[in-house]
């Protein structure tokens, strides 16, 4: 076994017992309610939420949670299976992945966060204004850049606007030729894509208006905007399926009532800014299982890999 | 056994500041040299602090997901940082999870000193200088939300600490050194100046004791050692005053006690006179009856020329005594001097059937006296022995040599009567001013002798008995005074008289 694949070896055998060991989710007389996030950064992770996880677990304390505690994976799938073991109660993300975990493990969304203050958000296609490009079908034959494959507004929900169009996608990699009927595309990394078509290795990127408003103003003015997504909720919260329907409700009170408490209020905050939890549009699910059903449906086994 | 050292006031101020400064020097050298250790520790534990943070943002994540390889870089990374002895990563069970060393045969092991075990449990950066090991361990532990994930401990090399705290130590006691020399030079200097002075002003002090009231300390400051210097000199000064209008007092009580002296001798004296006047007279009636007769002018001229000698001698004894003389101190046999005042008290004796008595020695030493003086001593002191055998007696003269146990070569003149004697009470006020037990005198005749006798650097005692007599004994050291104020305070005596 060479070194690196002992190191591996070794990760991965004292990861095991550290990853579901911490994670002690009942105890005697009260336990620890356990959030779940897929990234690879558990510090940041960690950092940016632990705030919000004590303010719920503090307020569900009548319902027998003695503290908060936040499990970091890095792959989707690993949470699926702790969301499936019953060792993380909740978790939050966008549209994509949580319909992605919800058909996995049966976890259901419960609750609409609104991160950096939007309630909903829809993905946009950028390209630059002296492309000669100005519908979606002239990307005929061009490159777009997405971001992380399972992004819901800068590649699952342009990927099926760009469907939708009836334009054929392929992955391509760095400088490969795209055919001419096609569309190439290319993967980058969060809120990274409008770089990689400001630096000319694509021709269109996916992005979204929060995006755009954080560039420099002759980058911004630039850009120009060939097509629009749907709009979809910013965030949603997501709990386990077999999740204590009295831990539910009052974590769902706990959740909903946070805007209205002055130290909920500071927690939402600096928790991205949120501006406030609510409930999910009763519409936004029709609109969910079109998503589900797309992912599953056209990306296949690439979803494994998220 | 007594230990204590006299010491001079230069010495004690010198020494008392010297050891104050070098308290302080050194109190100074310690707390600078200890100061800058620990500011050099503490640039250490701050470096060490910056390092093992930002090794702890690296860590973290790593330790989270613990990935042991990823672990190990971070640890090897360590090794960028300045003087780094060592470095582990442990998890929160204290198994070494990232190891400095490349061989890592470390790893997954436990510490097993006992820092390490305190580490391991530990919820704060400790911080732990190990002087034998010279080594600072610093270690935090590594915490993620609300679990604590392990920990980083690193070890540093105090060695270039201990060069640059030896070379500051050197540097910091090089420079209290010579702080500490020219210091002291500065203290000596100081001391000096300050004490000089009052040297001067003790030197005037045991000057103006001795008698030489013309010193002066001569300050020129414009301290306070200066005022007191100026003061000392007024004070000398209103002194040599005093000095002067007791001396003038002096001379005067003097001149009056010769006088009295001369008083008392009167009747005898004119008496002396008067005899052989009478016998020249009647010769003189006679000479010119027989004036053929050779051998009654013969004899005529040999007994006139002999009495009017005599009356000559006498007369000029008596100016002598009673005239005031220059001040004269020069080396004298002491047996002619009281011979000439016993021979010109000799008629009175003589009245009060009173024999004196001589016994000198031919060889004497001489001494250094002022004749004029002495004989005024002697005139009151054989006076007086006439005086206390109202009904007649002798007087017995003597001189000698004589040596005192305690030291000091004097010749020695007693003059002894067989008179009343002196009560034992009055014994001790003899020599007092204005004291007298006889129905006539001044009471100044003992005072002034005991004075003159002083001023001679010598002394006289008495011994009395009731009824039996007195002896005084009057010691005249031998050899030339070395105090000169004899002389000088006789010329001015002198001066003072010559003024009146």
């Amino acid at each position: 076994m060479s070194k690196i694949g002992t190191f591996l070896f070794l990760g991965l055998f004292f990861h095991f017992p550290n990853f579901f060991g911490s994670a002690v989710l009942f105890a005697a007389e009260g336990r620890a309610l356990v959030f779940g996030r897929v990234h690879d950064d558990p510090v940041r992770s960690i950092r940016d939420r632990q705030e919000f996880v004590d303010y719920i677990a503090k307020k569900l304390a009548p319902v027998g949670i003695t503290s908060g505690r936040i499990l970091v994976v890095e792959k989707m799938h690993l949470l699926a299976q702790a969301l499936r073991e019953g060792k993380v109660d909740l978790f939050h993300d966008s549209v994509v992945p949580v319909m992605v975990l919800a058909k996995r493990t049966g976890a259901v969304p419960v609750l609409r966060q609104w991160k950096y203050g939007e309630a909903d958000y829809e993905g946009l296609i950028v390209v630059k204004k002296d492309s000669g490009i100005n519908t979606l079908a002239d990307l005929k034959g061009k490159v777009i850049a997405f971001e992380e494959p399972h992004s819901t507004s800068a590649s699952i929900l342009p990927r099926m606007l760009l469907e939708e169009k009836k334009l054929k996608l392929m992955q391509i990699n760095l400088g490969a030729a795209v055919k001419p009927d096609s569309v190439g595309y290319m993967y980058g990394t969060d809120g990274n894509s409008v770089n990689v078509l400001i630096t000319g290795r694509a021709d269109a990127a996916t992005t979204i208006y929060r995006e755009i408003e954080r560039l420099k103003p002759e980058i911004r003015e630039n850009l120009k905007i060939i097509g629009k997504t749907v709009s979809v909720p910013r965030q949603l919260i997501a709990v386990r399926k077999d999740l204590d329907s009295n831990l539910l409700k009052a974590l769902k009170e706990v959740l909903l009532n946070m805007d209205k408490d002055p130290e909920g209020q500071g927690v939402l905050k600096r928790q991205q800014n949120t501006t406030k939890i609510d409930e999910i549009p009763p519409g936004a699910l029709k609109q969910f299982n079109f998503i589900e059903k797309y992912i599953f449906s056209s990306l296949g086994k690439e979803v494994d890999s998220w | 056994m007594n230990l204590r050292v006299k010491l001079s006031l230069k010495t004690k101020i010198f020494l008392s500041v010297f050891f104050f400064y070098l308290a302080a020097v050194g109190t100074l050298t310690f707390l600078t040299i200890r100061s800058q250790r620990s500011l050099l520790l503490a640039q250490m534990a701050e470096r060490a602090t910056a390092g093992i943070n930002l090794m702890e943002l690296s860590v973290t994540g790593a330790l989270y997901k613990l990935d042991t390889f990823r672990l190990e870089t971070i640890a090897r990374e360590a090794k960028a940082l300045p003087n780094v002895d060592y470095a582990y990563i442990f998890d929160d069970k204290g198994r070494i999870v990232g190891d400095f060393n490349e061989d890592q045969h470390l790893l997954f092991s436990n510490f097993t000193d006992e820092l390490g075990k305190r580490i391991i449990k530990s919820n704060k950066t400790l911080v732990v200088i190990e002087e034998s090991r010279g080594i600072l361990d610093i270690s935090k532990p590594v915490a993620l939300g609300h679990e604590k994930l392990g920990g980083i401990r690193l070890g540093f090399d105090l060695k270039p600490i201990e060069e640059e705290i030896q070379t500051v130590t050197l540097r910091v006691v090089g420079i209290s050194s010579a702080i500490f020399v020219v210091g002291s030079m500065i203290i000596f200097v100081i001391t000096v100046r300050i004490v000089k002075p009052i040297e001067g002003l003790t030197v005037a002090a045991k000057r103006i004791e001795a008698g030489d009231l013309q010193y002066r300390v001569s300050i020129q400051r414009d301290d306070e050692i200066g005022s007191l210097a100026m003061a000392f000199d007024q004070m000398a000064e209103r002194l040599a005053q005093r000095e002067r209008e007791l001396k003038q007092s002096q001379d005067i009580l003097r001149r009056a006690d010769r006088l009295s002296s001369l008083g008392l001798l009167t009747a005898g004296l004119a008496h002396e006179i008067r005899n052989p006047l009478v016998a020249i007279r009647t010769f003189t009636q006679l000479l010119p009856e027989r004036y053929d007769d050779a051998e009654f002018r013969e004899g005529f001229q040999g007994l006139a020329l002999k009495e009017v000698d005599r009356i000559c001698g006498l007369i000029n004894d008596l100016l002598s005594f009673a005239r005031p003389s220059r001040p004269n101190v020069a080396q004298e046999n002491i047996n002619n001097v009281v011979d000439g005042i016993a021979r010109i008290l000799e008629t009175e004796a003589k009245e009060k059937n009173v024999e004196i008595k001589r016994n000198f020695p031919a060889k004497l030493p001489s001494v250094w006296i002022d004749r004029e003086q002495m004989k005024q001593v002697f005139m009151n002191l054989i006076l007086n022995a006439i005086q206390a055998m109202k009904g007649g007696g002798s007087i017995s003269i003597a001189t000698r040599p004589y040596a005192k146990d305690q030291g000091g070569q004097f010749v020695q003149v007693e003059i002894r009567d067989t008179g009343v004697g002196i009560p034992k009470e009055n014994i001790d006020h003899i020599f007092d001013p204005f004291f007298t037990n006889k129905d006539e005198g001044s009471g100044l005749g003992l005072s002034i002798s005991h004075q003159i006798v002083q001023e001679h650097g010598g002394h006289i005692t008495v011994e009395s008995k009731v009824g039996v007599g007195t002896a005084f004994f009057i010691n005249i050291p031998i050899g030339k005074p070395a105090r000169q104020d004899v002389t000088d305070q006789a010329s001015v005596n002198e001066e003072n008289s010559n003024h009146r």
